[in-house]
């Protein structure tokens, strides 16, 4: 079975300067991520699992070793190319939603396609089907605060998807949700993932990185063993 | 276009904070406000002694004898007190052709007294027929003074319009005589013409005049003899410098020297007028500007503020594709539109100011189109000056630093 690989991650080590400390989150972890797997990065907090999502998202680089995204080391990115990668390439899913709060629902879902240059009338309407890919499609002009939290994050959902990217990083997706609720949002991971989505799921929980097909368990900093095969099978 | 989308974003942003927003854009108004009254004042200014100069007539050139300094034991007539004497007008006009008339100033106090027992104060002028081609100041009635009233030292009076209404009402004053205190003299005077209003009130002429024929002063002794100044007037404006030289040339070779009088036209007086105006009104605005950069350093610090503010914002922004110009862009054209809002409404506040000081103080404020583009581009110009530093800050934040911000 021969698999593309959405990321590559290769001897990636990230040092902190905490003061005259220097702290490593991460010493030197090596992945592939293939393209349409479900993949779970588990490991306590501290473990550098949050550091190792920011490097993958290109939210942060590494301090030595290389990312590659779709075969390409992002090393070689200007600012603007990377800005562009993150807008088009990777959709974040923050445990805290990290939705624009002035923003409506409709608002904070078109704002990757501004930042990509869609007209007005293109975003509203693949904003539209963003959320209702997500199963929202009322209240749409409400505030983020006017929507319960599974909404909040079934928006932040959309707005990952909208520019149909080929990886969603999603950190502790479920970590302010009630259980219910975070089963729910798992669920529709689940179903994004059927319909070819390559998604990565940052987590403490044993019980969200069970939907995964393939789970990498991170302890200070390394890897720590690999799960493979038979998971991603949670009804 | 993603210009305009910036632009959105800016607006609502602005219109979240409201009193905030009102406030910074306060300091804009207050500091434009204040540099279009004093532009307006300073061109007022400007407008008012302009006007007063031009108000003598254009191409008027002034003679003037200077004094200097008597050398010790030395009493007898120089060649200047020989030179500056009625006759040079004369001798002007023929050495510089393109002269109309040259007519000599000679000016002094009178008191009219009327039959009724009433007594008026005037300007007296000694005047020469010439007077009304230099002067631009038109006959109304009558007859102006002419040759023979000069060569016979007539004691014949010109009114003008003012004193001939105080004087006579409505009866006509031709013909009429009136007694007037001349310096020491009492003399009678018979009233031959009254002139039509001035075109131009100027303040360098009272409104109460007489003239008379000059050698009706000088004659009596009620004038000197010698005369210190000269008005004279030339046909076309291109001719200044000629005529100027002319006459610097003719009374030098007259005096021998140039230091004992000066030539001055209406054009460098105004000139140079113009030049102090134009100062003053940099200076004025200058001030004002004052106010403007403590507007700007508001809008600076209300920028900082914010962009502390929506640091988490600027992380997701970013996290979500926002390049480093759209992240600078969406922070300075906030600047941008609370420095030219500011911009325009201070204009109008400006504009109302200067209306409202026109009218407590007597000096006109005139609101220009050159006042209003320069508070335009400034107030632009203080938004871009003082919105980049913070919208450089914004732009340069690293993505996971701003997301993690609380």
């Amino acid at each position: 079975m021969s698999t593309q690989t959405a990321i590559e991650v290769r001897d990636v080590v990230r040092v902190y300067k905490l003061g005259r400390v220097e702290v490593a989150a991460l010493k030197g972890v090596s992945f592939k991520v293939h393209k349409g797997e479900m993949l779970a990065i588990m490991g306590s907090s501290g473990s550098g699992k949050s550091t190792l999502m920011h490097i993958m998202g290109c939210l942060d680089e590494p301090t030595s070793g290389s990312i590659a995204i779709d075969g390409r080391d992002v090393k070689q990115f200007s600012d603007s190319a990377l800005a562009e990668l993150r807008n088009t390439k990777i959709g974040f899913v923050f445990q805290s939603f990290n939705l624009l709060p002035r923003l409506n629902i409709l608002q904070n879902v078109e704002v990757p396609l501004q930042y990509r240059g869609v007209s007005r009338k293109a975003r509203r309407k693949l904003a539209e089907e963003a959320l209702a890919a997500v199963g929202l499609s009322g209240r749409l002009k409400h505030l983020p605060s006017e929507i319960s939290g599974g909404e909040r994050q079934r928006v932040a959902i959309a707005r990952a998807l909208v520019n149909n990217p080929t990886i969603i990083l999603a950190d502790e997706p479920t970590g302010n949700l009630d259980s219910k609720t975070g089963t729910a949002i798992m669920d529709l991971f689940k179903d994004l993932n059927k319909k070819g989505h390559t998604i990565i799921l940052v987590t403490h929980s044993r019980e969200v990185a069970e939907y995964a097909q393939r789970i990498i368990h991170l302890k200070d900093g390394l890897i720590e063993r690999v799960e493979e095969g038979g998971l991603g099978v949670v009804n | 276009m993603w210009l305009i989308e910036a632009l959105f974003i800016s607006f609502k942003s602005l219109g979240e904070n409201k009193l905030r927003t009102f406030l910074s854009v306060l300091g804009i108004v207050i500091g434009i406000a204040s540099v279009i009254a004093m532009m307006s004042l300073g061109d007022g200014v400007t407008e008012q002694v302009l006007r007063s100069i031009s108000s003598l007539g254009s191409n008027v050139i002034t003679i003037s004898r200077r004094y200097t300094v008597a050398r010790r034991g030395r009493s007898s007539a120089t060649a200047a007190d020989r030179v500056f004497t009625l006759d040079l007008a004369a001798r002007l006009k023929e050495a510089v052709p393109e002269l109309i008339d040259v007519v000599p100033s000679v000016e002094t106090n009178a008191t009219l007294y009327l039959d009724t027992g009433d007594s008026l104060q005037t300007r007296v002028i000694g005047a020469t027929p010439g007077y009304v081609d230099v002067y631009e100041y038109p006959l109304l009635v009558g007859r102006f003074i002419d040759e023979d009233d000069l060569a016979e030292n007539r004691l014949v009076a010109v009114l003008s319009l003012e004193t001939a209404t105080e004087l006579f009402g409505l009866t006509n004053p031709i013909g009429q005589s009136i007694r007037a205190n001349i310096g020491n003299h009492s003399v009678k005077l018979t009233v031959v013409g009254v002139m039509s209003k001035k075109p131009q009130t100027a303040i360098t002429f009272a409104s109460n005049q007489i003239f008379v024929p000059v050698t009706a002063l000088t004659s009596r002794g009620i004038a000197s003899k010698s005369i210190s100044s000269f008005v004279t007037k030339y046909e076309s404006s291109d001719e200044e410098q000629h005529v100027m030289a002319a006459l610097n040339h003719y009374l030098t070779s007259r005096l021998g020297s140039s230091n004992e009088f000066s030539v001055v036209s209406q054009e460098s007086i105004r000139e140079t007028m113009n030049e102090v105006a134009s100062t003053i009104t940099w200076f004025l605005a200058g001030i004002g500007g004052i106010g403007l950069l403590v507007g700007g350093i508001g809008i600076m610090n209300i920028m900082l503020v914010s962009v502390t503010e929506r640091t988490r914002e600027i992380g997701i922004r970013k996290s979500l594709g926002a390049k480093k110009k759209h992240i600078f862009m969406q922070f300075l054209l906030e600047a941008l539109v609370l420095s030219v809002a500011g911009g325009i409404i201070g204009i109008g506040a400006g504009k109302l100011l200067g209306d409202l000081m026109t009218k407590i103080i007597q000096i006109k404020f005139i609101f220009s189109v050159r006042a209003t583009v320069i508070a335009i581009l400034f107030s632009s110009a203080v938004g871009l000056f003082f919105g980049v530093y913070p919208a450089q800050k914004a732009a340069r934040l690293n993505p996971v630093d701003a997301l993690r911000y609380e």
